[in-house]
């Protein structure tokens, strides 16, 4: 509750600040016109332009069609303008309805510019549809190309980052090339959580969408909009809609940026060695070592000062060129795109690039529509193959380079200090991926009258992944030898096939408006792969085949040892699906849809799932007696839906038919023979994972639509989620797959947008909030927790328990350090010293133990939120884009590493600060070599994970309009953009924003890839 | 026009929702269901190959999980500092483990496991149609499916203060079993042994040694009878082994445990190993680096304890040497200084100066030779040398035949190099038995169970200076049932005194 009340606190901040004064401009200076004829040119029109409640408009262009002459309106809405009867002259203004019309010879021609009612009331995207935003009933949260092209992103899931309430976006890693993990309304179950991506209506990858294509994404949020795609959507629907070819004449757009990439943070990882030496010294001291028997290291004077992350990180960069061309007539339009981007990591050895192709055509032949729509993604990089682990645990004692190893790479000659040289895995481990991604859909419709339509949607997308892998024979590692050389090769293939059949009527009866729509879909997904690896040792275990260690393909391989794999799988779905809707006068809205699929995950009894949903919407601004409330509150919506959602998306396939797989082998008479076992318990009631979502919203508008926004509160109660149910051992097993927990999430969502313009100065602001709150209600019988993964093989900070939220942090308390003996005395820790750490005795027993492990914070945030402001002035445009969370908290298992002291890795240089005698006033205790009570798992590496961050910002100048159209240019725009610019935050590690854990283990920060603060350059053309 | 368009749509619509049955009806592409699995022999076979694979371990389980809740209790070995590295190993050495202790644990789910897959062979053997099957075949793999489980019940009977037992295929319906008493155990064991002793083949060749056979079952069957103290009966059934006329004693002892005499004459049932590799797992005894003392870089986890020692040394060898077993069994600083391992003295293995601790050379591959890996060393479950000494101690505590009891005794001894036993009266007979069975078993996992069976337990330990005897309680006779069974099992309570 107190969350709620936080959250209302914030929208009635947000609206007081927003509503400032809204009385911009009255007109109190006409100009009287005269006629003043031009006998070369023509005529000299002069007039003004005013809104329809006759404020006068300044900043609006008045250009000529025929020859692109322009202007634009003074302070007082007045223009002048050279025009010949008979010419185009044409008004247009952001927010407006353009006006265009053949000149008469009217003289003063003043002009009134109506607001434009599809940007007020647009048009959505829905499921197999569109709707007026007015008439929605379920909570759709949109997102246009417009505000999209105010962030240079490189996948569109990333344009989606703090824009919509209850969509939480981060980022899995800052690698090249990596995607997005994308959440709506928080986390519903304990496997996938990803959302079903719709692209132009059928399954698709986000992350093989250019960004420029794209028109509009649209998150469907609750069952009412979502249920539609039943047992597919319980993540959440994500519709992608690409553009369309305008009517007109052939538009040629090109877009490019470029700009460099650098790692935002590194972590404060010693590079000196005498720093280093001096705390693993008083470790040792401390663990009760004479100075005389100190490890050799003590006394090498050959030591290396190496900054592994410098050797590490590199300036990146990023490049995209977009091109495409547009136009057609009403029976044919086209769109054709083609982009280019190409992105240097920020580690050194990875890169990414990718190439975009679409062709996207609309012909209309009498009663017939056809949409083909074709998409080709190809990328290719070169990956991340060493490992962040050893960079922060490798010491600066040891060179980057040495010519004296037979790798060239340094490695320690101390067993002590044996880590893999981080730089020297990256280079001599190559891993390169290919990726195909071709998305053919073919939409055909057939107008049978004006109100039935019959729709065919076909889809086919082909997938292809191809993998190398390559090393030779190498040591950078004192103890390991990678002995042999190994090429390791993997190809897949994935082919989705889609028919969807449709069939629409929409009839009208005086007020009452009926919308009919059913379909079927047979759906069916095929992936086969094959893999194959040679290693260059024959079966003696000397080393064979490799002619020359560099090459990489399998046959050179060839005397040494081969191994493969390979398999396949099909898993198909057939669906009906049906919607009704109904509406009186605008005013009242009802909407039921009603879902049944069949997979080929389930056995024939529990194969088909239904999947109903009803949703009701009221206009309440459009009835009689709102009178003269209108002035104020113009706009205003409550709506209300229930729906059941489907998901089984968490089972493999065939598994519900009880497999026997091979495994175990017992060497009768002294030879292997091979044995065979049942996969799991023969269980066939594998069924749908179902949740019931309820959503009660508010859409409303003031001051004419100045201030528009949406709440929404939701339950979603998710039952019969899939996930490993202990078994008693006496099963003979330690679990299995079963449908058995449950687990519910309810939030509050917000999202206000401001839009205002003061002469030639407009701005808008808008802002998103959210709430995720989440219970586990059960684990499976008798289970009431699972923990996750241990960190340093001890303990696993992240516990899931019946009755909290997932993410529960579960760590030993700490309480400071011990100063002195006496506080030891009173202590549970009778064995410490001044300078440890006390911990606290949760349960009072005298003694630390697991069981003072205790509740220490959650890794979910209260609060979610982005806030974006855009301004224009005259032709400059500035956007700015922050994103945050708020509330949450992340184990830095890199400072665990960086912090314990208890071993010969590298330390953070914080730990200089450490306690002595002397030093008393420090959080960092003693360093003990080989200690096991100052390096629990504790809250000393818990920190709070709340952030604000400059997510983007883009400063743009646009040529003004009468100059570019002399030279047939229609736009030309320049802008610098900037991404992840600064961060407000007290998290210590690479960036608050951690991204890609599994449920069990969120909010552990283990350290990956870091995300890049990048500047760029970009251009935007349009002839 | 319309209309055609119109039938078009429809007709689609109805051609695929009609075929939907078969659409969704996918098949794995390469691999077969439960349901079709069982057609044939081979079927069977892999089945069990996979049912024996559970009383086997890959590389270091095999110390933790199989060899050190069997063997840790005895007073035959002592721990070593190594295994205070890994508490829960050392706790059953200490009798201080608790119902949570993972070994424990994870020794009792391997033995469920095999009685899973023993029950499916059960149930499913009888099903495979006549084709698939000859009447032979199916006799000695349904015999198998019940050794195996009679096996699984002996070991876990014995080893844990209460069993469930599980005498049916598991399924989703029957996943809550209740613990059963100890009798009620017995009689199953005993009923599938007798079973299995019917259906199984006297002998099989070489290629299939490790698959149980009726002097197996009979053996086991002996063994539980004896266990139950129903000596006569023990004594009928270890007699059919003895009347096999199959077995004897080897006289390369040492090979048994090395991995250089697998499955002789002796051995009746064996835990097949190998070094061979498969799939990236060795199914091996990989004892050398868990018993090796510090200086060859073992882990140094135990050693023959002093008891064990002065039982060796207490009787030497008609030509005046050390018990043949000695040698074999245990390598120290042996006033003979005889100790030797892979044809080196244990001595050189030292350097000057250094205490020259024993070990045990049980389970420490000779083929190899190495210190570190694998090893690919039999663990023999069942030999000759038990038969004869349980047959012997069977006659003696039902008062049957004497002289048959000291010709057993008599066999034993002399593959040791002891002369014949001389003395007289069933206690003289007793305390011998006992006696041999030390020297012969010791580090097989019979030593506590043995103990166990006599009674008494604490006193022998107090006596034989066990360091921990001062944790022994009469509770640590047996392993509690493991919690982790009692919170996932609302029919289990938890074993008194956890």
């Amino acid at each position: 509750m107190k969350r709620i009340n936080t959250s209302i606190l914030a929208l009635m901040l947000l609206s007081v600040t927003m509503n400032t004064s809204l009385n911009a401009y009255t007109d109190k200076y006409p100009i009287e016109s005269n006629i003043i004829v031009n006998q070369d040119k023509g005529i000299e029109v002069k007039g003004k332009i005013k809104d329809k409640n006759g404020e006068s408009m300044p900043g609006v262009s008045v250009f000529i069609r025929e020859n692109g002459s322009g202007t634009t309106t003074d302070f007082d809405g007045n223009y002048t303008i050279i025009a010949e009867v008979g010419q185009t002259i044409e008004a247009s203004f952001m927010g407006y309805k353009t006006y265009s019309e053949v000149y008469n010879g009217q003289n003063p021609l003043n002009i009134i510019l109506e607001e434009d009612a599809s940007q007020l009331d647009e048009v959505v995207v829905i499921a197999y549809g569109v709707q007026k935003k007015s008439d929605l009933t379920g909570a759709v949260s949109s997102v246009k190309s417009e505000v999209m092209e105010k962030v240079a992103v490189s996948t569109p899931a990333e344009s989606l980052q703090g824009r919509i309430a209850g969509v939480s976006v981060s980022s899995t890693s800052g690698a090249p090339g990596a995607s997005m993990d994308v959440r709506i309304r928080g986390v519903a179950s304990f496997g996938g959580n990803t959302p079903l991506y719709i692209i132009d209506g059928v399954e698709g990858n986000i992350d093989y969408v250019n960004p420029d294509d794209i028109s509009s994404i649209e998150v469907l949020k609750d069952a009412s909009s979502a249920a539609i795609y039943g047992s597919r959507a319980a993540n959440g629907v994500v519709l992608i809609t690409t553009k369309t070819g305008e009517v007109g004449k052939i538009k040629v757009n090109f877009n490019a940026y470029a700009g460099p990439q650098v790692v935002s943070k590194t972590l404060p990882l010693m590079t000196n060695s005498s720093d280093w030496l001096k705390v693993n010294k008083a470790a040792y001291i401390n663990a009760g070592y004479d100075e005389a028997n100190l490890p050799d290291w003590h006394n090498d004077n050959t030591l290396a000062n190496t900054d592994w992350q410098d050797a590490m990180y590199q300036r990146g960069s990023m490049q995209n060129y977009n091109l495409s061309f547009n136009g057609g007539s009403e029976d044919l339009k086209f769109l054709f795109s083609s982009s280019y981007f190409d992105q240097k990591g920020t580690v050194i050895g990875t890169d990414f690039n990718k190439y975009n192709v679409r062709l996207k055509l609309d012909y209309k032949v009498g009663r017939f529509t056809f949409v083909p729509n074709v998409s080709v993604t190809s990328t290719s990089g070169n990956e991340f193959t060493s490992s962040f682990y050893s960079m922060r645990k490798i010491t600066p004692l040891v060179p980057v380079f040495d010519d004296t190893r037979e790798s060239g790479y340094g490695y320690s000659d101390y067993n002590g200090l044996s880590e893999d040289n981080p730089v020297g895995k990256q280079e001599l481990r190559d891993r390169q991926s290919y990726k195909t991604d071709i998305n053919t859909n073919i939409l055909i419709s057939f107008d049978v009258t004006d109100n039935l339509k019959l729709k065919l949607n076909t889809g086919l997308r082909n997938f292809f992944y191809h993998s190398m892998n390559h090393h030779p024979s190498y040591q950078i590692n004192p103890r390991d030898v990678v002995q042999f050389p190994v090429n390791d090769e993997y190809r897949s293939q994935f082919t989705q096939s889609l028919i969807e059949p449709m069939i629409t009527y929409h009839l009208d009866l005086s007020k009452h408006g009926f919308d009919f729509l059913a379909g079927y879909t047979a759906q069916s997904k095929y992936e086969r792969y094959h893999s194959v690896k040679v290693e260059g040792k024959d079966s003696n275990g000397n080393s064979a085949g490799f002619p020359d260690e560099n090459f990489n393909t399998i046959d050179s391989g060839i005397g040494g040892v081969f191994s493969g794999a390979g398999t396949e799988y099909t898993y198909n779905r057939t669906s009906v699906f049906g919607r009704f809707n109904y509406s009186y006068d605008s005013k009242y809205l009802f909407q039921a849809t009603l879902r049944r699929d069949g997979s080929s995950k389930f056995s024939s009894e529990y194969r088909y799932g239904v999947f109903p949903s009803v949703s009701t919407g009221w206009n309440i601004h459009k009835e009689e007696f709102w009178g003269s409330l209108d002035e104020t509150l113009n706009r205003l919506k409550i709506r209300g839906s229930w729906g059941k959602l489907g998901s089984d998306v968490n089972l493999e396939n065939y598994f519900y038919q009880g497999l026997m797989v091979a495994g175990y082998s017992y060497p009768f008479g002294g030879s292997l023979t091979g044995g065979m076992y049942p996969q799991g318990m023969y269980i066939n009631n594998y069924r749908w994972e179902e949740s019931i979502d309820l959503n009660i919203g508010v859409d409303f508008g003031l001051f004419r639509d100045k201030l528009t926004g949406s709440i929404n509160y939701y339950t979603r109660d998710r039952k019969d989620i899939l996930v490993e149910q202990p078994l008693p051992y006496s099963t003979g097993m330690s679990s299995q797959m079963m449908n058995v927990a449950q687990m519910k999430n309810y939030g509050l969502e917000l999202e206000l947008m401001y839009r205002k313009k003061e002469g030639e100065f407009t701005w808008g602001v808008t802002g998103t909030l959210s709430t995720v709150n989440n219970e586990v209600i059960a684990l499976g019988e008798g289970v009431d927790v699972q923990e996750g993964s241990l960190v340093d093989w001890k303990m696993a900070p992240v516990h899931t328990i019946v009755g909290k939220s997932v993410g529960a942090f579960y760590l030993y308390k700490t309480d400071g350090l011990f100063q002195n003996q006496t506080e030891i005395g009173e202590s549970a820790q009778p064995d410490a010293k001044p300078g440890d750490v006390k911990y606290i005795d949760v349960n009072k027993d005298g003694k630390i133990d697991f069981n003072d492990v205790d509740y220490s914070g959650s890794a979910l945030p209260e609060v979610e939120y982005g806030i974006s402001a855009d301004m224009a002035y005259k032709n400059f445009d500035l956007s700015i884009f922050f994103n945050g969370v708020y509330g949450n908290k992340i184990f830095n298992s890199q400072k665990y590493y960086g912090e314990n002291m208890n071993n010969n890795t590298n330390y953070w240089t914080t730990t200089l600060d450490y306690w002595t005698p002397e030093n008393t006033n420090t959080d960092i205790p003693r360093p003990v070599f080989g200690d096991t009570q100052n390096s629990r798992i504790s809250d000393r590496f818990l920190e709070d994970g709340s952030f604000l961050r400059l997510k983007s910002a883009q400063l743009g100048y646009t040529l003004p309009e009468n100059l570019v159209k002399k030279v047939n240019i229609d736009r030309l725009r320049f802008y610098v953009s900037g991404q992840n610019l600064f961060t407000l935050t007290s998290y210590t590690g690479n960036d608050p924003e951690i991204g890609g854990n599994s449920i069990w283990n969120m909010g552990i920060d283990w350290g990956t890839y870091p995300l890049p603060r990048t500047i760029l350059f970009g251009v935007q053309l349009g002839l | 026009m319309n209309k055609k368009i119109l039938y078009i749509v429809l007709s689609l619509g109805f051609l695929t929702a009609s075929c939907s049955k078969e659409f969704l009806d996918q098949k794995a592409p390469d691999k077969v269901t439960v349901g079709q699995y069982w057609k044939d022999e081979n079927a069977a076979n892999q089945y069990l190959v996979s049912t024996y694979a559970t009383l086997s371990q890959t590389s270091w389980r095999w110390g933790e999980y199989y060899f050190t809740p069997l063997n840790y209790k005895g007073d035959d070995i002592k721990l070593l500092p190594g295994s205070s590295d890994w508490a829960y190993l050392a706790n059953m050495g200490q009798f201080s483990y608790d119902s949570g202790n993972s070994t424990i644990a994870t020794y009792w789910k391997k033995n469920y496991q095999s009685l899973r897959y023993a029950n499916d062979v059960i149930l499913n053997v009888p099903k495979i149609p006549e084709e698939g099957v000859s009447d032979e075949s199916r006799k000695h793999l349904l015999g198998e499916g019940y050794f195996l489980r009679a096996l699984s019940h002996f070991y876990l009977n014995i080893n844990f203060t209460t069993v469930i037992l599980i005498d049916e295929a598991i399924s989703g319906e029957n996943v809550f079993k209740e613990e059963a008493t100890k009798e009620k155990a017995w009689d199953l064991i005993v009923s599938d042994l007798e079973m299995a002793a019917s259906l199984l083949p006297k002998e099989r060749p070489a290629s299939e040694s490790g698959r149980a056979t009726t002097g197996a079952a009979l053996g086991f069957l002996g063994k539980a009878l004896l266990f139950q103290g129903k000596y006569a009966e023990a004594a009928t059934e270890l007699k059919k082994v003895i009347d096999l006329q199959l077995y004897s004693l080897t006289s390369d002892f040492e090979g048994m445990f090395n991995g250089t005499n697998k499955n002789s004459n002796e051995g009746i049932f064996e835990i097949q190993h190998t070094i061979e590799e498969s799939g990236g797992m060795w199914y091996s005894a990989s004892q050398a680096s868990y018993v090796g003392t510090a200086p060859i870089d073992g882990w140094h986890m135990f050693a023959p304890s002093d008891f064990l020692i002065s039982e060796f040394e207490k009787e030497r060898t008609t030509v005046d040497g050390p018990d043949k077993r000695l040698t074999a069994t245990i390598c120290y600083n042996d006033a003979d200084g005889m100790s030797n391992i892979f044809g080196n003295p244990w001595s050189s293995y030292f350097e000057v100066g250094d205490e020259i601790t024993p070990q045990f050379k049980k389970f420490v591959d000779g083929q190899n030779q190495t210190w570190n890996g694998v090893s690919g060393c039999n663990v023999p479950l069942l030999r000759y040398a038990d038969i004869l000494l349980m047959y012997a101690e069977s006659l003696n505590e039902s008062g049957g035949d004497n002289t048959l009891a000291n010709n057993a005794i008599n066999d034993v001894r002399k593959r040791a190099g002891l002369a014949d036993f001389t003395g007289s009266g069933s206690d003289a007979m007793r305390a011998e038995i006992r006696h041999q069975r030390i020297l012969e078993f010791s580090c097989e996992g019979q030593r506590f169970q043995d103990m166990v069976r006599y009674g008494n337990v604490e006193q022998t330990l107090r006596d034989n200076g066990h360091e921990f005897v001062n944790n022994y309680s009469e509770k640590c006779n047996y392993y509690p049932i493991p919690a982790i069974e009692v919170s996932q099992n609302p029919m289990v309570n938890p074993t008194p005194g956890y």
